[in-house]
Order: structure tokens, then sequence, then C-alpha cells
């Protein structure tokens, strides 16, 4: 009870209530610090492999922090009965079958009499080891990240170099057919969480030999591998030096996935509208790589970024080059429809409602009004309350398995409409409003895109509901030029409509296959033709 | 210096020029001084853009000889500078601030009734601004993209007028008054010249001084013979008695093709359509007015520029409605005779290019 008093007139933190302090020691209090750029701390991994193979044990069990990661394995051998050498690798990203088959028993019975220990690794790698890849480093900071990625590395007393072996054996997802990305004429794989698979799948698509996979860290100190896929000779050299060096000035402490690395490297970070296609169809990222973009691959993600990218990228489908080019147009025609209505039409019907009536027939009106009679809310209010609803459903829909997801959109869509209809919450002609909303947002092909449309489509409801036409317009003009000025990776987003470009890639209508001729011009690719 | 000018091809420029010639030609006409004693304003605008193409071709000639690519290679290195270069920018605000304000008017007449302009201006001016900020990289693809959109309303408006309309409008056309045959002439002349000399603030963000000189040659034309049948248009469609005591004519023609149509309920949305094109053409010539000054007094950012420029040229239409008559006076002449403001230093320019190729010609 004493205690309890004491503790509750005490200025300081109470012993036994532990809380995280803002204001941390040796950090100097400032008004402005929160606004400080995160840097990310760089681990000490600098030098090079050191003679003594009980410092560089040393080393490894101290980084590594080995009393507490039992699973990392030091495994210590002679190789020929004679020299000591150190085998190290993490248990469960490397394969134990293939270190003991192609490592330790040839090192065992390896000859190694008259070859000096600094030769030793040269000798391993080229008569010992065999294994398919397998290298000389003496980096230490490459020595560690091998061993993160799977490898092992074998060190041997007196070598200045350790030789890392490819073993890696961690369990992956198999290959897939896309979840949000489905089509009913196109190729039915999807990328998986593993890069080398994604690559892979790339591969079999781009038979090329100017196709290439440019392995790196994404940056941090996580060192999220990515690959960098493109066409030399067809990509532009300055886009793949840009991408570079935004990709070297990531300093972020987050593991990485194709998302994350967008919001990094993009220019315009506080615009709803996406700067990079993500798509986990490898057919789509293979034929933006055929024109002349890049496509960027992360380990543990099974999505690829392509970029740079325009409005008509969002607005394509995977197989709209599979179907007939007068059905392909068509679908376009309605898709673009489809994203026209789903940004413009609750916002128009509420100015048209609020402050123009005389523009709607007598015959409109009246039913507008029959149907709100009863309903409480204010039209804009109920109009932004449904939409919220209709995003509400959506999102649940999205985060729960297949059946029930689709249960959520049926009970959401019919159930909750008609009751609340019933209970004069909302009124028919908004929810019918809603719904073709809706309908048009699901026609747009990419998830980033459909949920950018949403906000400029609530802006405007805003808009609209104050100043009727006039706020939709200069609403309407200000996002307009808005993405005018946007730019995906040095490419206007509103390409090839504003600036123009001589190759005309149609938004509106499909052009014929035997049209298309090599890369796009916009992405200002090395060889027209590729 | 960040003059937010980026780069721009030739369709762009063309898009710009076209419009803002369009929007000045139509939509900044004060009806009450132009078909005051007849209508001739359909002829007045054909010979303006004529004359407005030959200063665009002088200049451009020009500002070729000296080796530049804007109008700022005219008067970047005269000891007048401030001069010459106030008068022009003040002509481009003067250019932008009638369009909006002829919209200002129809909004709170016919669309907005009872409803104060401020409340309307304050819709107008961040969009303005944001337009301005962007620069004219931005400014020239917005109308782009517009420009189609626009055009085939304008057609399809002048389709259906054309049908119902009356050629017996198109008369008298009052020959009697040189005087007010010339103040026509120079009021058209001005308009028709301001998009080009607004490309010309602009020019060193065209890829080439061809491209420029053909953006200005195109837009113009284009521009004006659009404007020269949407004034035919409108004279065929009302009288000149009627169309003296009309503000804003053109929703006024809209609506009488509405009433004509009636399953056409369009006009508002019409209306504000148009509407964008001003703003964007407003802001055209606001963003040019401020490249001049700032090239000419040595800002070296234009955006602080930008927003005062944007809220002063808000402020003065604002002026025109609530202050007292006598700034209403002073604004209203300057109004009525700003094409001297941007045709009087046009002369010097020429001359002073003309007189350093005489000294060069002695000279080599």
């Amino acid at each position: 009870m004493k205690k309890a008093i004491r503790d509750l007139f005490r200025f300081d933190q109470p012993y036994r209530k532990f809380e995280l302090l803002e204001t941390e020691p040796k950090r100097t209090p400032s008004f402005f610090a929160c606004r400080k750029p995160k840097q990310a701390k760089e681990y000490a991994i600098e030098g090079t492999v050191d003679r003594d193979l009980k410092t560089n044990r040393k080393r490894l069990f101290t980084l590594f922090r080995g009393a507490d990661n039992s699973d990392l394995i030091l495994r210590s051998f002679l190789i020929g009965g004679r020299v000591k050498a150190l085998a190290v690798c993490l248990n469960g990203m490397a394969d134990a079958k293939q270190i003991g088959a192609f490592i330790l028993r040839p090192a065992y019975r390896a000859n190694v009499d008259g070859i000096p220990e600094k030769s030793l690794p040269v000798f391993l790698k080229e008569r010992v080891l065999s294994m398919q890849e397998a290298e000389l480093c003496a980096d230490w900071a490459t020595v560690v990240s091998a061993i993160t990625e799977g490898r092992t590395a074998v060190l041997i007393d007196g070598a200045k170099e350790a030789v890392l072996a490819d073993t890696r054996g961690f369990v992956s997802r198999p290959v897939g057919e896309p979840q949000n990305e489905m089509t009913i004429l196109g190729p039915k794989e999807a990328f998986t969480e593993n890069l080398r698979t994604n690559v892979t799948l790339l591969r079999r698509i781009l038979k090329r030999p100017d196709f290439v996979c440019r392995f790196r860290d994404a940056g941090g100190t996580n060192r999220t591998k990515l690959v960098i896929a493109y066409l030399d000779g067809t990509v532009n050299p300055s886009l793949l030096q840009e991408l570079e060096r935004r990709l070297d000035a990531i300093a972020s402490n987050d593991p990485m996935t194709v998302g994350r690395v967008e919001q990094l490297i993009e220019e315009y970070t506080y615009l709803p509208m996406p700067q990079m296609l993500k798509t986990e169809r490898p057919d789509r990222a293979a034929a933006a790589v055929l024109d002349g973009r890049i496509a960027l691959l992360v380990e543990g993600c099974p999505l690829a970024g392509v970029l740079p990218i325009t409005l008509g990228t969002l607005m394509e489908s995977g197989e709209d080059t599979d179907m007939r080019q007068p059905v392909g147009t068509i679908v376009r025609l309605i898709r673009m429809t489809g994203a026209l209505l789903s940004t413009y039409l609750p916002a128009y019907f509420l100015a048209l409602a609020l402050h123009h009536p005389g523009q709607l027939s007598s015959e409109i009106l009246e039913t507008v009004i029959s149907s709100r009679s009863m309903v409480f809310l204010p039209l804009p209010v109920e109009m932004i309350f449904l939409l919220l609803v209709f995003q509400l459903v959506r999102e649940a829909g999205l985060r729960v398995p297949g059946a029930v997801g689709h249960a959520i959109g049926i009970i959401g869509g019919l159930l909750l409409g008609q009751a609340a209809v019933s209970a004069n919450i909302v009124s028919t002609v908004v929810l019918i409003i809603v719904a073709l909303t809706g309908l048009g947002n699901f026609a747009v092909p990419d998830y980033s895109a459909q949920v950018a449309i949403a906000y400029y489509r609530v802006a405007l409801c805003i808009a609209a509901s104050f100043g009727g036409l006039l706020g939709i317009a200069v609403t309407g003009l200000s996002t307009t030029a808005v993405l005018a000025s946007l730019k995906s990776f040095g490419v206007p987003f509103l390409t090839p409509f504003a600036p123009v470009a001589a190759h005309r890639e149609h938004l509106f209508w499909r052009e014929r296959i035997q049209n298309r001729r090599g890369a796009s011009d916009w992405a200002n690719p090395d060889r027209r033709r590729a | 210096m960040n003059l937010r000018l980026g780069a721009f091809g030739r369709q762009e420029s063309v898009s710009l020029v076209l419009l803002g010639t369009f929007v000045s030609g139509c939509f900044a006409i004060d009806t009450n001084a132009v078909f005051r004693d007849g209508n001739r304003i359909y002829l007045v605008q054909g010979i303006a853009t004529v004359l407005a193409l030959l200063l665009f071709e002088l200049l451009t000639g020009a500002i070729r000889r000296r080796g530049g690519n804007a109008l700022y290679a005219l008067i970047g290195d005269a000891r007048w500078k401030p001069v010459l270069a106030v008068p022009l920018s003040l002509a481009l605000l003067l250019a932008a601030m009638q369009p909006m304000e002829q919209y200002l008017c129809a909004i709170t007449q016919y669309v907005f009734v009872e409803t104060k302009q401020t409340v309307i201006c304050l819709y107008l001016l961040p969009c303005l601004t944001l337009l301005v900020l962007l620069g004219a990289e931005t400014l020239a693809r917005t109308a782009r993209l517009m420009l189609p959109i626009l055009l085939l309303s304008v057609l399809v408006t002048l389709a259906l007028v054309a049908a119902q309309g009356r050629t017996y409008r198109l008369y008298p056309i009052p020959l009697s008054d040189p005087l007010a045959w010339f103040e026509q002439i120079a009021g058209a002349t001005y308009r028709a010249f301001m998009p080009l000399l607004a490309l010309l603030c602009i020019g060193d963000g065209t890829q080439t001084p061809n491209a420029l000189k053909s953006a200005g040659r195109l837009g113009g034309l284009l521009g004006g013979g659009l404007a020269v049948a949407a004034l035919f248009g409108l004279s065929i469609t009302f009288s000149y008695a009627q169309l003296s005591g009309m503000p804003s004519a053109f929703y006024r023609m809209l609506v009488e093709v509405r009433a004509e149509n009636p399953t056409l309920r369009l006009d508002r949305a019409t209306f504000f359509l148009w509407m964008t094109g001003a703003i964007l053409v407003s802001a055209f010539y606001l963003y040019a007015a401020c490249v001049l000054f700032a090239q000419s007094f040595g800002v070296r950012d234009i955006r602080p520029l930008g927003m005062s420029v944007c809220a002063l040229a808000v402020t003065l239409i604002l002026v025109l409605y609530y202050d007292s008559e006598t700034t209403q006076a002073v604004l209203k002449t300057l109004y009525r005779d700003a094409w001297l403001l941007a045709l009087l230093p046009v002369p010097f320019l020429l001359i002073r290019t003309r007189k350093e190729r005489v000294v060069c010609g002695v000279s080599s």
C-alpha cells in the first residue's frame, strides 16, 4: 500500500515499469530531432580474412552472436588430415547433405602434402570441392554476406582467402498461379519468394543472350538481395545508372520488398499514384523488359517491379495482347470508361443534385427526391459514407481467405446495401451510383492505381459537394496538372499524350500485333528496334 | 535560377498558344464595348490575328539575330531593362485577369447567383497558383491533354449553333467610325498577341528556335481561326443589340443550344470545361509574366514571385467588384488601354536590334 502510494506520487519512472524513452542517452534532445533522416547503422564489417583461423573463428562467433544464435554452425575439420580448416554456415539456410557430400568428405580424402597453406584455397576450389559454384574471397564483408545467404564459407589456417561454396538449400514455395492478376487466355505462372526461381521464370521467357540479371544488395543494413533485369543494348544506360544511384542511396533498416524499394527510390513520395508497376506475372515483367524497361526482383517478394511506367502501363492487363485486336480494343475502351466513371461519377452526381438540379431531367430529379425522402444523412455525407463502406468491404474481402472473402463481398454488397436502404440510412440512387463506381474501379487492372483513384474520387466528391461543377473543374484541372508534372524515373507519366511520343502507344484502342516494332520510344532505349 | 521552365515539344507549345489565342479572343471580350454600335468583331479578330502573327515574326526574327531563344535575349542587356520588362509583364497580368474576370461575372450571374465573387475566387486561386508553381512544362502538357476535349466541345457547340443561326444577325457592320475600328483592332491584336508574347517569354523551354517559331505560327493561326469561327457562331446566334447587354455571351449561346436540344443537358459541364481552359491560359500568362520579371530583375526563384502574382491578379479582379470607384476607374482604364502596354515596347526592342545590326555591319 505504502509502495503503491509512493509510486503514485513519484515523478520519475517506477522501477518495474519498463518503457522505451524517447530521449535516450547520448542523443541530443532537440525540437527538430524528429526531422533528422533515419540513418542506418552500419555493422563494423570491414577488413579482410585473417591468416589465423582462431581469429577468424572468434570474429565470426562475435559477429553472428554465436552464444545466442544456435543456428550458427562452426565446423572444424582437417583437410587431408593435416591442415586446420573451418566450415561456417547457418543451419536451415544451407543444405547439410551438400556440405557433407561435397565439402567435408572430399576435404578429408584430399592429399595436400607439399602444398603450402597460402595456395590451399585455390587447390581446394579447383581439385577438391565438387560444387557447381565456388569462389575465392578475401573481403570479410562478402564472406559474412555469403554466410547469411546460405552459402558455406571454408576458412583455412594460414590462408588469406576463404572459399565460398554454394550450398543454399532452404525451403521455398513452388511456382503457383497468380492470385491478383488472373487471366483467362494468358500464362498461369506467378513469381515466388525465391529470387533464383524468379530469375529462372524470366529467363525461360527471354531466351536472349543480351538479357542481363544483375544481382546486388538493396542497401541498408539488411543487405537484401535484389536483381535488376534488363536487355543490354535496349535499355537506356542513363536510366540504369539512375536506378543504381537511387538504390545506393537507400539507408533503411526495414526488410525490403518491391513496394518498399519503390517508396525508397521514387521521386514523388506524397502522390497516391504509383510510379512503378508491381506485377506477379513473369510474362508481364518479361514484356516490359523487351520494351526497354527494367524489372526489379527482390529476395523474399513474389512481385516484380517494372520501371519506368506511364498511365497506359497501369491500365493494361496481362492478356490484352492475347486477345484479338477488335476484342482487345473493346475491352480496353470498357476499362477506360470504367476508370472515368469510377473517378468522376459520384462527384458529378453530387454536383448536379446539390448545386445544378436544372441539369437533371424532372423524372430523374423526382426519383432522387423520392428515394432520399426518408434518408436522414445529407447527400454528400451519404455518398462519402457509402464510398467508405465500399472500401471497407473491399479491404475486408482482400484480407481473408478466398471463400470467406467472396462471402464478405456478397454480404457487404447485397445484404448490407439492402439493409441500409430498408433502414433509410442510404438511398437507392446513391447505392446504384456507388455500385457503378465500384465496378468501374475493379475494371482498373492495377491494385495501386485502384487505390489512387479512390483518393481522387473522394477529393472530387468533397470538392463537388462544396463547389458543384466549379469544384470538380478546379480539382480536376489541378489533378490533371499534377499528373502531367509527374515522372516515373524520368519518363512523364502521361506519355504518349503529353508529351507526345513518336511511338503512339494507344491507350484507348489496342494496336495490331503486326504493328508492334520493338521498344517504346518514350523509354528512350538505345536501339529503337530491340 | 529556379524558373521551372522544363522542356516541352512543339505540340505542347502549339496547344498552349492555340488555347491562349482562342480563350483571349472569345472569353476575354467586353461585350458592352465591342457590340456597342454594331457587329464587327468576327472581322476584327481575323485582322488582329494577322497583325499579332506579324509582330511575332518580327520579334522571333530579332531574337534569332541576337542568337537567343526567348524574349529575354532582346532585353537582357538593355540599359532600360526594367522599363521594357515591367510594361510587358503588366500587359500579361492584365491579359490573365480578363478571362478570369469574365468567368467570374458569368458564374455569379448565371450559375451561382447571389454568391459573392470572393467565394468563387477562393476556388480559383489555389488552382491558379498550383499551375503557376508547377511551371511551363506542366502547363504545356496540361494544355496538350485538354485541347482535344475543349476543341471537341467548341466544335460540337458551333455545329449545333450553325444549324439554327441566322446570317442577317451579322449586320450592321459599322463602317462610319474609324476610331472605333482602330480601338477594336488594337484591343483584339493585344489579346491575340498575348499568347505569342507569353510563348516568347518561356522560349528557353522549347527545343529549338525553329520549334518556337513554328509553334507560334501554327498555334496563333489555328487559335485565331477558331476564335473567328466561334465569334462568327456567336454573331449569327444573337443580334448585336442582344449581345451589347449580354455579359458572358458564350454561356448564353450554350444555353440557347440547350433550349433547342433539350436532351443535351451539358451546358453547365461545357461551361466549366471551358472555364478550366481559361484558368489554364491565365496561369500561362501569369507564369510568363513571372519569368520575364524574374529574368529582368534577377529573381532567382520563381515560386514566391508566382504565388504573389497569382494573389495580386485575383485581388485586382476583386477590386473591380468591391473597391472604390476611383480604383475601379483606374483599373478599367488599364484594361481598356492594355494594348499600349503590350505593343509600345515592341518597336523599341526591334529598333535596338536593328541599330545593333547596323553597328555590327559598320564595324565588320
